[in-house]
């Protein structure tokens, strides 16, 4: 007996066995590489499905922001009309003289009182210093909202954050940061923005590989885990 | 389609089973068969051979496992095919390595004896049976599905030393195996 006979008697071998070693070749869908050797192809979930992740938090998001947040914005609302009846305080500087003195009828000057309420705030930075300007936009940025948590999934990043975003969050500076100095990428959230309730960001084109990283979006940090992709 | 249709197929002389066989089966036997002939056009003669035989053996057969019926079938054809070539040397390739490494647990002269093919697959099986899963998988497919070390490497998360003496040792085992079963090796 010799190697010959070894290797034809293995075509006898249990069909169990072949089967056992053979299921990546035949149980997924097959691809012909360059060399005429087939490798298994990483099986995608494409179309609607691929969104499922995020467009259902979104819609959840979406429903608890307008159930919490509508009465918040009525309130500030009705807040916003008794405010700008009462009587200016004098900080506001000459621009509000004027209204001040017009003696129009009080009807008029209440009617009036809503648009210079929006000018106030114009012409009050604009004899602020320039950095106590930006200081203030800051800190303004800075209560606005913050992130609380981010979720990397199949290339997607999904952000939780509490609080009110900017009008245009695509206009936000982010980064993403392997350890303290390593930037994978940077730029606005435009660039990678495809969801905004949620926030959610497409990094399919960085291709991270598994580790923690540190999401940047103007001041505010937060961590995140790329897993390691199941095994299929 | 599922693989009891497709036999359903044979057995009713229906030449759509070839169709459905080349469309579910195709690259898989011809994956087995590249790894043993190398050239394409021996490879698509090895699958043709096997779509006919297939053909001549289902009425009498229901393989509950069409897959590796195939593969049997298309192994063999690939290694006549091979022995066809290569009738003066081993020639190259993952094939003749494959042989030189079996030639290490057996390398005596096929006319000395007459060797039960049947027996010997029935041994071979009982060995495997006592591998664990990861290991009978590094040796069917290396030595079935005549694999190159780095695709069983790639498969099973390994380096390739690993996956050699891995073999290495696996071969041993089997050696030892075969001579408890009563072979002169």
């Amino acid at each position: 007996m010799n190697g010959n006979d070894l290797m034809t008697a293995l075509s006898g071998l249990d069909l169990g066995y072949i089967d056992e070693a053979a299921l990546e070749l035949h149980g997924k869908p097959q691809v012909k590489s360059e060399s005429g050797h087939e490798t298994a192809r990483r099986t995608k979930v494409t179309g609607f499905r691929r969104y499922l992740p995020i467009v259902l938090p979104a819609a959840a998001a979406i429903l608890l922001t307008v159930a919490v947040a509508m009465p918040m914005i009525l309130r500030m609302y009705k807040g916003g009309l008794s405010s700008s009846t009462a009587p200016k305080s004098d900080s506001t500087g000459s621009a509000e003289a004027p209204a001040l003195d017009s003696g129009m009828p009080f009807d008029e000057e209440e009617t009036a009182g809503y648009s210079e309420q929006a000018a106030e705030a114009e012409v009050s930075e604009a004899f602020m210093p320039e950095d106590a300007v930006s200081d203030s936009a800051e800190e303004v940025a800075k209560s606005a909202w913050s992130l609380t948590s981010a979720t990397y999934f199949d290339g997607c990043l999904i952000i939780q954050a509490d609080g009110m975003l900017p009008a245009d969050p695509g206009e936000l500076a982010y980064s993403i940061s392997e350890g303290e100095e390593t930037v994978l990428a940077e730029g606005v959230l435009g660039d990678v923005l495809i969801n905004e309730e949620p926030l959610t960001l497409d990094l399919t084109s960085l291709e991270l590989p598994p580790g923690s990283y540190t999401l940047t979006i103007g001041d505010e940090s937060i961590d995140f885990t790329v897993q390691d992709a199941p095994r299929e | 389609m599922q693989d009891n249709e497709i036999v359903d197929l044979y057995w009713a002389r229906n030449e759509d089973a070839i169709v459905q066989t080349d469309s579910k089966y195709g690259s898989y036997c011809r994956k087995i068969a590249i790894n043993i002939v190398t050239s394409p056009e021996d490879t698509e003669e090895c699958v043709s051979d096997t779509w006919m035989s297939a053909w001549n053996t289902m009425p009498e057969e229901r393989p509950a496992m069409l897959a590796p019926y195939l593969a049997a079938i298309i192994r063999n054809h690939a290694l006549t095919l091979y022995r066809k070539h290569h009738s003066q040397k081993r020639g190259a390739g993952q094939t003749a390595l494959a042989l030189d490494e079996l030639f290490e647990v057996a390398g005596g002269s096929s006319t000395e004896e007459m060797v039960d093919m049947s027996l010997l697959s029935e041994h071979i099986n009982r060995f495997l049976s006592e591998l664990t899963p990861h290991d009978r998988i590094a040796f069917v497919r290396r030595y079935f599905y005549v694999d190159s070390l780095a695709d069983i490497a790639g498969a099973l998360s390994m380096s390739e030393s690993a996956v050699k003496s891995l073999l290495f040792r696996l071969r041993q085992k089997l050696k030892d195996h075969l001579i408890r079963e009563g072979y002169e090796l």
